[in-house]
């Protein structure tokens, strides 16, 4: 019983093919996700990174295959089962940051919760956030007077107010500069290992992807696991956090089913990053 | 319990800023309602003229039958002779003919009555003939119709015809005078005097006068008005029939021969069968009696309303499909400067349902208040339209145009504009909640 529990991911998605038309976006999509684990998911852009995002928060129904979340497939749910699910278990970021203008930032926050029904002391949570993540100054401001910077972490605070298990971000970075986009790779790090949320992150950040516990790329409609030896040998391996090597097995394990397809795409993918590179 | 407020304070205030740009959006509901409300005035208006005027206020299936030598036509020139009577056996076989559902007799009293009155200092008397119908007469017809009975020792109970009420207006205007409504008139004391042979058995309540002028007696009775009424356009007054029933037998008596007191004067009768009404009459021809019936009229008058009806309902469905159209697209609009908002909110968790009930919600409420806007907007223009329209068209001076202030036009009018608000958002509604939310929150 105990072992079985154990072995039920957080999040794990399963055989997903999605057609736009008669355009196959995703056809052979297979990861599952831990808590205070930060997987990466990267792709050229227009590949399907978004959709993928959009069939996990269940706004988007793939054509096949299943999206268990905690064991219980949330593809079979109807629509006010998977809103739920979305208002209290699932956190989104994106690049644009999308906050409501005719609200402040403290607002903003507090907006997920207007549509929670079980949220409970959701303005001094909101407080304890905006504390947090160091937010004070700018709470009663209007989006529109704040920097990206400022915004993404509003956003962010947003993403973890109902404070749900996933966190998916979109892009989050991708309009940022430097500084501040470190400021929030660094939060994402501190958010996941102090508060055991997981991540999903679709991103082109280097940063954001040398400090991720998995990176997947998305190339021909499929989701590759990528090795990590490349990374380390960019960056010391001595970076990364301890909890990983426990967590990492079980991600490996999921993986194993679609082995030799992996495998295969693996090196269909690593042909094709080499073939860019010449170009 | 705050997070609960501080929801509906969101709510509101998001909705609120919803409701003012759909606000603007709907405007067009403004003019059905009122257009609606005008409408429901003047055709109340009309009907009710028409009713009052044109039909008396006999049913459909209630006809009248006189005697053959009576004009029917001309009951005013009729009543100063009062008439030709009915005889009994036409009587007799009027009541044993299966033809109606009910029959009633209008009856009046043989011996001369004055009405004797001061009004405004002016002592006048004049003749005033006494009739009565059955009292079941008048079920449905007046109000408190069960109550017209006479009572020994109280004054005695009268309808006047409704003209009579006009006169005294029409006096009491040219003499600069207030005029009277029907409600200031009931139980306005006025003094019958009724002129017999001989001196009736003692009469309880009335104050016996011996006055032996001429061999004739006198009897006061104090009367006073129970209602108004347009059945009958014959000068004179109606009393309760066991009145006149009561008053003739003991002047029959102490007449000290026999005397019935009172006769015959017509029928209202009810006919079991519209329809076979042509065969009725030929039956009562061959009595000698002729059919006076408002059938005609009210079915002409009725076909002009279904007529009016139909057009007016015409133009009223098409001003909704239009105004649904436009509020539609304007909604389209709303739904497309707020796919932002909606789709944001899809991802943060709201259902479906919810966005499509808050957008028709929103859309009701708009309609709603539309529909009061319009409601004041039709009466007080149909009232200002009212005052003027006998200068416009002298042909229809002669109908009262009373607006329609009650509540059910209120809530007709709030409940049908919150309806075709809400209608013409179900559809911008389920957009809303399908919008595709990545296109959206992308920008
Ligand atoms: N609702 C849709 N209908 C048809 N095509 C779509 C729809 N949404 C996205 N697409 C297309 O699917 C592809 C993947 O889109 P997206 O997931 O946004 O890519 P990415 O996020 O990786 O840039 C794109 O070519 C996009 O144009
Ligand atoms: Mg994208």
């Amino acid at each position: 019983m105990k072992k079985n529990k154990q072995n039920i991911s957080l999040l794990k998605v399963e055989n997903i093919k999605l057609k736009f038309g008669s355009r196959m976006i995703l056809s052979d999509v297979n990861f599952s996700v831990e808590p205070g684990t930060i997987t990466v998911i990267t792709g050229k852009s227009g590949c399907g990174k978004t959709t993928l995002l959009g069939i996990i928060s269940g706004l988007l129904k793939p054509n096949d295959g299943k999206v268990y979340f905690k064991g219980k497939n949330i593809l079979r749910w109807g629509d006010i089962r998977r809103s739920f699910y979305r208002s209290k278990n699932i956190g989104f970021i994106f690049q644009f940051f999308n906050l409501l203008n005719d609200y402040s930032a403290f607002e903003n926050i507090l907006l997920p919760t207007m549509f929670n029904p079980f949220a409970r002391n959701a303005s001094k949570k909101a407080k304890e956030l905006i504390e947090y993540l160091n937010l004070k100054a700018i709470s009663s401001n209007h989006p529109e007077t704040l920097s990206g910077g400022e915004r993404q972490r509003i956003a962010i605070a947003r993403a973890v107010i109902n404070n749900p298990d996933i966190i998916l971000a979109d892009e989050p970075t991708g309009n940022l500069d430097d500084e501040s986009a470190e400021d929030i790779n660094n939060l994402f790090i501190k958010l996941a290992k102090e508060n055991n949320k997981a991540f999903v992150i679709v991103t082109h950040d280097h940063r954001i992807v040398e400090n991720s516990d998995f990176h997947y790329h998305l190339s021909d409609t499929a989701l590759v696991l990528q090795t990590k030896t490349k990374n380390r040998s960019k960056k010391p391996a001595a970076k990364k956090p301890s909890s990983i090597a426990k967590i990492k097995p079980a991600g490996k394990t999921s993986q194993n089913k679609s082995d030799s397809t992996s495998r295969k795409n693996t090196k269909k993918a690593a042909k094709k990053t080499s073939a860019k590179k010449t170009k | 319990m705050v997070h609960l407020l501080r929801s509906i304070y969101y709510g509101l205030r998001s909705s609120f800023k919803s409701i003012i740009t759909s606000f603007f959006s709907s405007f067009g509901i403004l003019f059905i309602i009122t257009f609606l409300i005008i409408y429901l005035s003047f055709r109340t208006s009309i009907s009710d003229f028409i009713d009052e005027n044109l039909l008396g206020s006999l049913e459909i299936d209630e006809i009248e039958i006189l005697p053959i030598n009576e004009k029917a036509d001309n009951v005013y020139a009729a009543s100063s002779r009062q008439g030709a009577k009915l005889t009994i056996d036409q009587v007799k076989a009027v009541r044993e003919m299966d033809d109606f559902s009910e029959v009633f007799t209008l009856i009046m009293l043989d011996y001369r009555v004055r009405l004797r009155g001061e009004m405004f200092g002016n002592r006048s008397t004049m003749i005033l003939p006494l009739f009565a119908i059955e009292p079941e007469f008048f079920k449905n017809k007046i109000p408190k119709w069960d109550q017209f009975y006479y009572k020994p020792g109280r004054p005695l109970k009268l309808i006047a015809p409704k003209f009579t009420l006009v006169m005294l207006n029409n006096y009491l205007y040219f003499n600069g005078l207030p005029q009277f409504k029907i409600e200031d008139l009931k139980g306005f004391p006025m003094e019958i005097q009724i002129e017999t042979l001989k001196s009736p058995r003692p009469f309880p309540g009335a104050k016996i006068e011996f006055k032996e002028d001429k061999g004739k007696t006198h009897t006061d009775l104090d009367v006073s008005v129970f209602s108004f009424t347009n059945v009958t356009e014959r000068i004179g007054a109606i009393v309760p029939m066991d009145f006149i029933t009561y008053f003739s037998k003991r002047a029959e008596v102490s007449s000290g021969r026999w005397k019935r007191g009172y006769h015959y004067l017509q029928f209202y009768a009810k006919v079991k069968d519209i329809k076979k009404l042509p065969e009725t009459v030929d039956k009562l021809e061959k009595l000698g009696l002729q059919v006076k019936s408002d059938r005609g009229i009210a079915d002409k008058a009725n076909q002009v309303m279904k007529i009016i009806d139909a057009f007016s309902l015409t133009i009223v469905g098409i001003l909704i499909l239009l105004t649904i159209v436009s509020i539609f697209n304007a909604n389209l609009n709303v739904v497309y400067h707020m796919s932002h908002k909606f789709s944001l909110t899809r991802i943060l968790g709201v259902t479906k349902i919810r966005i499509i009930i808050t957008f028709i919600v929103e859309a009701a409420i708009v309609g709603a208040i539309y529909g009061i806007i319009g409601y004041y907007a039709g009466n007080y223009l149909f009232s200002y339209a009212a005052e003027s329209i006998s200068s416009f068209l002298p042909d229809i001076a002669g109908i009262e145009f009373v607006a329609q202030r009650n509540r059910e036009v209120f809530m007709i009018a709030m409940g049908l504009s919150a309806l075709v608000s809400a209608s013409s958002a179900l559809l911008p509604a389920i957009f809303a909640s399908n919008i595709n939310l990545f296109k959206a929150v992308r920008r």
